[in-house]
């Protein structure tokens, strides 16, 4: 059973959505492909909010995966309070990619807790590219999906 | 024994002469020395725009349809080619499995490489899985068909022109694609003119031809520019590959559970 979320813990971000208005320019004529494998597994037309707790940070080749146990999902302005937490795990650009924007292999920790913006699997499993990760401690943490 | 005495009468006339004909080193070739990236990977231009992201409504974002230069492919490699499409439209979307990308496709991947200049070698040292070029400005001709061993990356010579660093390579394997499943033959012959200019940045132009594979010649360009703050790192595809294709062609470790 889903229940509105009434008390969150880290505040939300409202102005997420600025980012995506400021795109685009006529410079993208070529594949946004990334490296590795295609992400057309992932619904960018699908933006999705979870929060929830860090269970795993692989910083690793030639993805990074973060698990999160997730309490609360839902749209920017439609979060809602899961029953039972539920373990996602979120792909993300390769290490190289990551620290040359900004990241580190400390930047998360187990056990911390984050709120994600994704593009969630199509297929409507527990799984998705992550966005935006947003820290206790007002950091934010970007990859382009 | 030949060559030794050629260096003596060398040494000898540089000091008969006053001159330091030994030492000095092409005139021509410049320090291209450091590590360079391709400027225009999705990273690259986004960071260049001030962006997070693509925005996926964008009409401009979309990828070709089929490999550049599938239309000139000849009959044989055309059906290579379906038949491999076809091969991989059985696995499930966003499975990936591991591998060298080898010449060109190593050039367009989105990590940066190294160059090291050593008398008569130029080596460019790249972050995707380690590969390394070997360019030897020191020789003129390819090794002879019995030691051309077919490679991912070919055998290499170069030389100088002005300020454009010429390479000719030849000598591949099959087990790589030109790009976007594009396949190609032993046969293919790739010809870069790595054009410097002043602000430390290069436009490599690379003509591939490929008698058995392809019609016409493909034509790309690619620019780099040095990134001295940067540092090479390690990339392994095999490291945590959670995306290779199960039994079933399904990624074998996407999920958390």
């Amino acid at each position: 059973m889903l229940v509105e979320k009434t008390n969150r813990k880290i505040p939300a971000m409202k102005n997420f959505r600025v980012l995506l208005i400021a795109c685009l320019t006529n410079i993208f004529l070529f594949s946004s492909s990334n490296a590795h494998h295609s992400f057309a597994m992932f619904d960018d037309q699908s933006e999705m909010w979870l929060e929830g707790t860090i269970s795993l940070f692989q910083w690793t080749n030639p993805h990074t995966f973060i698990h999160v146990l997730v309490e609360a999902s839902g749209e920017e302005n439609n979060i809602i309070d899961l029953d039972v937490p539920i373990e996602w795990s979120l792909e993300g650009g390769s290490p190289n990619i990551l620290s040359r924007n900004g990241w580190k292999r400390t930047s998360l920790e187990e056990g911390e807790r984050v709120r994600v913006l994704i593009y969630p699997l199509k297929d409507g499993n527990a799984g998705g590219t992550f966005l935006e990760i947003h820290k206790e401690d007002g950091t934010v943490l970007y990859y382009h999906g | 024994m030949v060559k030794n005495h050629l260096v003596s009468l060398l040494i000898a006339s540089s000091l008969l002469f006053g001159a330091n004909l030994i030492a000095q080193p092409a005139a021509q070739e410049r320090d291209i020395s450091g590590v360079w990236m391709n400027d225009n990977t999705l990273d690259e231009r986004l960071k260049r725009a001030g962006l997070k992201r693509l925005d996926p409504n964008s009409t401009n974002n979309a990828a070709p349809a089929q490999a550049v230069g599938a239309d000139i492919l000849t009959e044989q490699y055309r059906q290579i080619y379906e038949a491999e499409q076809a091969r991989l439209a059985q696995l499930a979307v966003g499975t990936a499995s591991c591998g060298w990308q080898g010449m060109p496709r190593v050039m367009t991947y989105p990590y940066p490489f190294e160059i090291l200049q050593t008398p008569g070698r130029i080596t460019i040292i790249f972050e995707t899985e380690s590969q390394v070029r070997r360019i030897f400005l020191d020789r003129d001709e390819h090794l002879p068909f019995d030691e051309l061993d077919p490679s991912y990356l070919g055998d290499s010579i170069g030389w100088w022109e002005g300020n454009t660093l010429i390479i000719d390579t030849i000598g591949f394997n099959t087990l790589t694609t030109v790009g976007r499943g594009l396949p190609h033959s032993e046969e293919m012959h790739i010809l870069e003119r790595w054009q410097f200019t002043e602000n430390d940045s290069v436009i490599v132009e690379m003509t591939i031809s490929d008698p058995l594979a392809f019609e016409e010649p493909i034509v790309q360009e690619i620019e780099y520019s040095k990134r001295p703050t940067w540092r090479i790192r390690e990339y392994h595809c095999e490291e945590n590959n959670r995306d290779a294709p199960d039994e079933e062609g399904q990624r074998s470790g996407g999920l958390a559970n």
